[in-house]
């Protein structure tokens, strides 16, 4: 008889870590486990240092995810995830044929797996994590921003979109006005803080960009000017910039 | 005379009533709309010049002469019709012209006065000329000025009377629409947050995890594993026997947050800790049900990911002069200053959003301890009926 296989469990729950080791205490002769991990960091140190035959890993770890883990390593093992929910990867994991096992274990799936690298000496070839992170991107819904963090004193506050009417910049500095004509001052550029809004804000002057959804009247103004009364309390009137006509006019369809 | 003012108010009365309900007038039987409009127009203006033709000085000269007094009515109604049906039509076509309606609402009333007092002026010209010549025998524009100045003023009159109804009709229709928008906002809002209420309840992640810890402890600590299973389920009792109560007292929202601490300690069983601070006379308010589950759960996120140390985790409710301060605090790195709010953040923000708006505050702070705050500046004890 070979060798039994080295195997590491990681996973950042201690009884999870004792529930696989448990489960492959009857099949020592096949898989011996050496070590254990808590965590990302300490796992990539202990498969570097102790360059095991087999890794159980599990994919949310709080310091790095499975996937970072693998990434991080010049040593390649065979790799078993454990998932308890991740639906996506699961998706990608049936799509690259990788082997997985799901929360709670059961003892068959895992004796599968045992089998399946009792006969072939070892499991998948190499694991593609950037074509793995690519298919579960495509899977997942993006997660989308839906408020701005703001920093107040000591306190970061978020301030979310919908609740945005404009802001306006002045010297370095930018006002951020909610629907109560309540302002919020942060330091970040007019600019920088464009490029963080989402499609329903426009720039409308040199030094305001308005929330679209928060416009209550829209009218033709002198010199290719637009006048913007918005939806705030005190219904508050943005001029926009001349330079900024045509852009207007496309963006209202005008 | 009795018989004068009677008639005169009844005919006031009649007009009034006419002007109020000039959009739906007759709207069944005539259907072509501006002949509907001229017609009702018509009618209002006879009813109202005949209303005050006895403060006419004419009227009373020619009532003393019988015979003569059907006819000055006769010439009057004449008058009228001719006068409104031109003074109608000009303004409409001018008003229902494109370059106009495309103008601000100012402007397009501007543009009616102006219309208005122009058209009754350029009426007031012939018909005084015919006028003349009628009663005198004579064509001539003798009391012209006098003509002009009256009809100056009949069409200044009319024309306000035109921009005040148009200012109140679209007034109403703005208040209207707005009350409708807000109405299927807010049930649009309502719907939304309780789905999300629902789905949000207990994060599937954990369930799983809790599951796997517990066919563990099984085998290697029963008392442990029976531990976990009854904390478990009091969990999920909360979360699924929801039945429509949106709120939930502030003592309850602790002690289940407690026992998800609890859950949370046993599965990383030396990593964590907590700590649960409330002041007793806070316990009976409201907030609403399972914010305090996912804060708890974010903070257990970010404390662990500190790897090497005890994570500890503070959980404290505070009653204030204004409301309540709910303080969970984690010794996990900083708060990012581009914090991205996931979905436990942001399902708080939608019930309190919900719920309590306009009177609540969430912070994130760094200094002097990590924490996040929630203070809901209304002190509530029951839930209010909706």
């Amino acid at each position: 008889m070979n060798q039994p296989f080295k195997a590491i469990v990681i996973d950042d729950e201690p009884a999870a870590r004792r529930l696989i080791k448990n489960l492959l205490h009857d099949h020592s002769t096949v898989i011996d486990i050496i070590d254990e991990a808590g965590n990302g960091r300490e796992a990539i140190a202990k498969i570097e240092q102790l360059k095991p035959d087999i890794v159980f890993l599990d994919i949310q770890m709080p310091d790095l995810t499975g996937f970072e883990v693998i990434e991080q390593l010049s040593y390649r093992p065979n790799i078993i995830f454990t998932t308890a929910y991740e639906q996506y990867a699961i998706k990608a994991f049936e799509t690259f044929s990788i082997d997985y096992l799901l929360k709670p274990i059961k003892e068959e799936r895992l004796y599968q797996s045992i089998e399946k690298l009792k006969q072939f000496g070892r499991l998948n070839n190499s694991i593609d994590v950037p074509g793995l992170q690519e298919i579960i991107k495509q899977f997942r819904v993006p997660q989308k921003a839906t408020a701005l963090p703001i920093r107040s004193g000591d306190r970061i506050i978020l301030l979310r979109f919908e609740n945005i009417v404009f802001l306006e910049a002045q010297d370095k500095y930018v006002y951020i006005f909610n629907a109560d004509n309540q302002k919020f001052l942060t330091d970040q550029s007019l600019t920088a803080l464009g490029e963080k809004l989402p499609g329903q804000f426009f720039r409308i002057q040199k030094s305001y960009i308005i929330n679209k959804e928060k416009i209550k009247e829209m009218h033709r103004h002198l010199n290719g000017r637009y006048l913007f009364i918005m939806d705030d309390k005190p219904g508050t009137r943005l001029t926009s910039g001349r330079t900024y006509h045509e852009e207007i006019k496309s963006e209202f369809g005008l | 005379m009795l018989i004068l003012i009677l008639v005169s108010s009844l005919m006031l009365f009649l007009g009034l009533f006419l002007l109020t309900r000039f959009h739906f007038m007759f709207k069944r039987f005539i259907k072509h709309e501006l002949l509907r409009r001229n017609i009702v127009v018509w009618m209002i203006s006879i009813c109202l010049v005949l209303a005050v033709s006895p403060t006419d000085k004419q009227y009373y000269e020619m009532a003393a002469k019988t015979g003569n007094w059907l006819r000055f009515f006769a010439q009057q109604i004449c008058i009228i019709t001719v006068e409104c049906l031109f003074i109608f039509n000009g303004t409409y076509l001018v008003i229902r012209s494109n370059w106009v309606r495309l103008l601000s609402f100012r402007k397009q009333m501007a543009v009616t006065l102006v219309m208005i007092i122009t058209c009754t002026l350029l009426v007031g010209i012939p018909i005084n000329y015919l006028v003349n010549m009628l009663r005198n025998k004579e064509a001539s524009f003798k009391n012209i000025d006098l003509t002009l100045l009256f009809n100056f003023y009949l069409g200044t009159m009319c024309g306000l009377i035109y921009v005040t109804m148009s200012t109140i009709n679209v007034e109403r229709k703005r208040i209207l629409s707005e009350k409708e928008l807000e109405l299927t906002r807010m049930s649009e809002l309502k719907t939304k947050a309780e789905l999300d209420a629902l789905h949000s309840k207990v994060n599937p992640h954990f369930l799983y995890n809790a599951l796997n810890s517990i066919a563990d402890l099984s085998v290697t600590d029963g008392k442990k594993a029976r531990r976990m299973t009854i904390a478990l389920a009091d969990l999920f009792r909360y979360s699924i026997n929801y039945s429509h109560n949106n709120f939930s007292t502030i003592k309850d929202e602790v002690a289940m947050t407690e026992v998800y601490l609890q859950i949370e300690k046993v599965r990383f069983e030396d990593q964590l800790n907590y700590s649960v601070n409330m002041d007793e006379e806070a316990g009976h308010y409201l907030v609403p049900r399972f914010i305090l589950q996912p804060m708890a759960e974010n903070a257990v996120k970010h404390g662990l990911k500190a790897t090497g140390k005890m994570t500890e985790i503070k959980l404290e409710v505070k009653k204030n002069e204004r409301g309540l301060e709910i303080n969970i605090a984690d010794n996990g790195p900083s708060f990012a200053e581009e914090l991205v709010p996931g979905y436990g953040v942001k399902s708080v923000f939608d019930k309190l959003d919900l719920l309590f708006p306009g009177q609540y505050e969430i912070f994130f702070r760094n200094q002097p301890r990590k924490e996040v705050s929630i203070c809901i500046n209304k002190l509530m004890k029951n839930e209010p009926a909706v």
